[in-house]
């Protein structure tokens, strides 16, 4: 996914009476992780949505360009990975029957033992039959990093990936970005100090 | 740019399966179906019970009552399948992950299956509770498949809508009510005929109604759901 | 326009009660309803498809303008499909002695009622403007395959009571002379008012939209 860009023009949001952002470009090609920083409230998380496509912008535009072609992010939603703190899990399901449930919508149709291998990758293979209800809220976290990656998506959007993570898990964070940015491109929106280092463009909001 | 891996069965399979699995061990729709279609069954039994209906006004007294019966049911439990995955916060993950007609096709033949539950315990519970006598009762159980079926076909794009809007409860019926009445004043007559006994003919043209307007609903509802399902 | 609006009303008005004769086969002086009843049931009915049109707009374009012609559609319709069920009451309290009969025709034009109000419910429950106007646009259009069904398929399955319409079976006009000249001049009347009216309405919506807009 060499040749893989996200490209925003003129992006501009306002919330309520407040201006997120306004005359925005942003031009994130393979191999970069984008820092978003920014005090609570600046529109990290909204500019987040934005990219992946979640959200239209009140002004500007955001395109994936691949493979000389171009469409809205919105067209590659089965591709692309999320993890936000407004995302969840549910909670009735076992973290091997979430694995499963959906591998088999993303179309990567793993068996069993994959989808095992894999829940050892973030540590969670003696629990992964139980409920996600039980899960630790660091073992929810790294179940969500799980099925933002699993697919290999070519841009990797994260919001506040540490959160509930103690250092082995951020560990996990390390190397999911490390993993990413050979892959295609990573959208790292947060607070967290440990992250910043990740960043190779920064963008600070809120001024 | 590029197309999925997975194929619209397999999505519609996955999501069917995740949500009787989740409604399995919650239970919370299938008790709030259940229960209010069984309270309300048996109100109606009591409270009527002493009094005669007369024999020319039974069938569509009757029909009548067990379409109330099954109407509010649905309202009571509908709505969940869409609701909860608002209130859980677990609709993006399903937006990013699934097909819109995916989500849509899965979630409304789970509702099928609820309603289909539903109908199959109360209806012969409500038959000999209320001593109703029917004449046809193949044409009466086709006549009750349909209108629940039509039923479905009108609520679920309706349930998706009520899950974004956040005021949702009485929203459910108040928005439902116009769009189903004229299916259900349909199925109440054509419950009410096979009861009494009715020809084939009429059968074939009542169940002929019932199955375009639920046809209409069902592809109006397949064009429309994306346009709720993601913003 | 306002002028013309206003002596056109004035018109109807004076031909409803003066210019046509009584209709044979109604009580009394009954059969002038059809002048404001029909008229009314006709524009409520136009307003839905006015709204339900602006709302496949919407949903294809996206485009707030209509939105606004879509809602401002279903409020007026609202007012007008109130009027046809009370004047259609009314009516039927004088003609067969109760206000409610269950008729198919009648029952249509309520549910149409039910429709426009519960499109107004749906539309004071959500508060961001886009997905307000994302989903009583879904409404408006979803609710177009009940509209068809009331309007075509209900009333041809049952006999009604309701005394023969310029839509029925034989598609056959029955009305004569002054009552058939009366009541299409009352129909293109009450058709302008409603032009007119919903005309003046968008206009006052884009004002207080702008006025909101200006604000920020």
């Amino acid at each position: 996914m060499a040749d893989l860009q996200l490209v925003a023009e003129g992006l501009g949001q306002a919330f309520g009476r407040t201006r997120l952002f306004s005359a925005l470009d942003l031009q994130v090609p393979s191999g970069d992780v984008l820092l978003v920083r920014g005090p609570n409230g600046s529109g990290k998380s909204t500019l987040l949505r934005i990219l992946s496509g979640f959200m239209r912008p009140q002004e500007g535009q955001v395109a994936v360009r691949w493979q000389g072609k171009e469409c809205p992010p919105r067209k590659l939603f089965h591709r692309i990975g999320m993890c936000t703190p407004e995302m969840r899990l549910y909670e009735e399901l076992t973290g091997m029957e979430t694995m499963a449930f959906f591998s088999k919508l993303r179309g990567v149709d793993r068996d069993e033992k994959t989808l095992q291998e894999l829940l050892r990758s973030v540590g969670l293979e003696t629990s992964r039959h139980r409920w996600v209800k039980v899960y630790s809220s660091g073992m929810k976290q790294r179940l969500k990093l799980l099925l933002a990656t699993f697919h290999e998506p070519p841009i990797l959007y994260l919001d506040e990936p540490g959160s509930n993570l103690d250092d082995e898990g951020m560990d996990v964070v390390g190397r999911i970005i490390e993993a990413q940015k050979a892959r295609g491109v990573v959208i790292l929106a947060t607070n967290d100090t440990r992250e910043f280092a990740y960043g190779t463009q920064e963008l600070f909001l809120g001024q | 740019m590029e197309p999925k891996n997975s194929s619209l069965v397999n999505e519609v399979l996955a999501i069917l399966n995740k949500d009787l699995v989740s409604e399995f061990r919650t239970k919370v729709a299938l008790n709030a179906i259940f229960l209010f279609s069984l309270t309300v069954l048996f109100l109606v039994s009591f409270v009527v019970g002493p009094y005669k209906i007369r024999t020319l006004d039974q069938p569509a007294i009757l029909s009548a009552w067990l379409w109330i019966i099954v109407f509010f049911s649905g309202m009571s439990g509908l709505d969940r399948v869409f609701v909860k995955e608002e209130e859980t916060s677990t609709a993006p993950g399903l937006q990013l992950a699934a097909r819109s007609s995916a989500v849509f096709l899965g979630k409304f033949l789970f509702n099928l299956c609820l309603m289909g539950m539903m109908g199959a315990v109360v209806t012969p519970l409500y038959i000999v509770l209320m001593e109703f006598s029917i004449a046809s009762p193949l044409y009466f159980a086709a006549e009750v498949f349909f209108g629940i079926l039509g039923m479905t076909t009108g609520v679920t794009l309706i349930a998706a809508m009520v899950a974004k809007a956040r005021m949702k409860g009485a929203l459910f019926s108040i928005l439902s009510f116009p769009i189903i009445i004229p299916l259900l004043l349909v199925a109440i007559e054509g419950t009410s005929k096979a009861a009494t006994g009715i020809s084939s003919m009429e059968f074939l043209r009542s169940i002929s109604v019932i199955g375009s307007f639920a046809g209409a609903m069902f592809v109006l509802s397949l064009i429309l759901f994306e346009k709720v399902w993601i913003e | 326009m306002n002028i013309l609006v206003f002596l056109w009303i004035l018109a109807i008005c004076f031909m409803a009660f003066l210019f046509a004769p009584v209709a044979e086969g109604f009580i009394g002086e009954s059969s002038r309803i059809v002048f404001f009843h029909v008229p009314m049931a006709w524009v409520a009915v136009l307003s839905f498809l006015v709204a339900a049109f602006h709302a496949v707009q919407y949903l294809r374009t996206g485009q707030d303008e209509s939105d606004l012609k879509s809602s401002v559609a279903a409020r007026q319709g609202f007012f007008y499909s109130i009027l046809a069920t009370v004047t259609g009451a009314i009516f039927a309290k004088i003609m067969w002695g109760s206000y409610w009969n269950w008729d198919p025709r009648e029952t249509s034009i309520t549910i149409l009622l039910f429709v426009y109000a519960a499109y107004l419910v749906l539309r004071s429950s959500i508060d961001d403007p886009r997905r307000r106007a994302n989903l009583t646009a879904v409404y408006a259009a979803f609710a177009i395959v009940p509209a068809i069904f009331l309007t075509f398929v209900i009333p041809r399955m049952y006999t009604s009571l309701h005394p023969d319409t310029l839509i029925n079976v034989e598609a056959k006009i029955k009305m004569q002379g002054r009552i058939l000249g009366t009541f299409l001049f009352s129909l293109g009347g009450f058709t302008l008012f409603y032009v007119w009216l919903y005309r003046l309405e968008c206009r006052i919506q884009r004002l207080i939209s702008v006025k909101e807009g200006s604000h920020e």
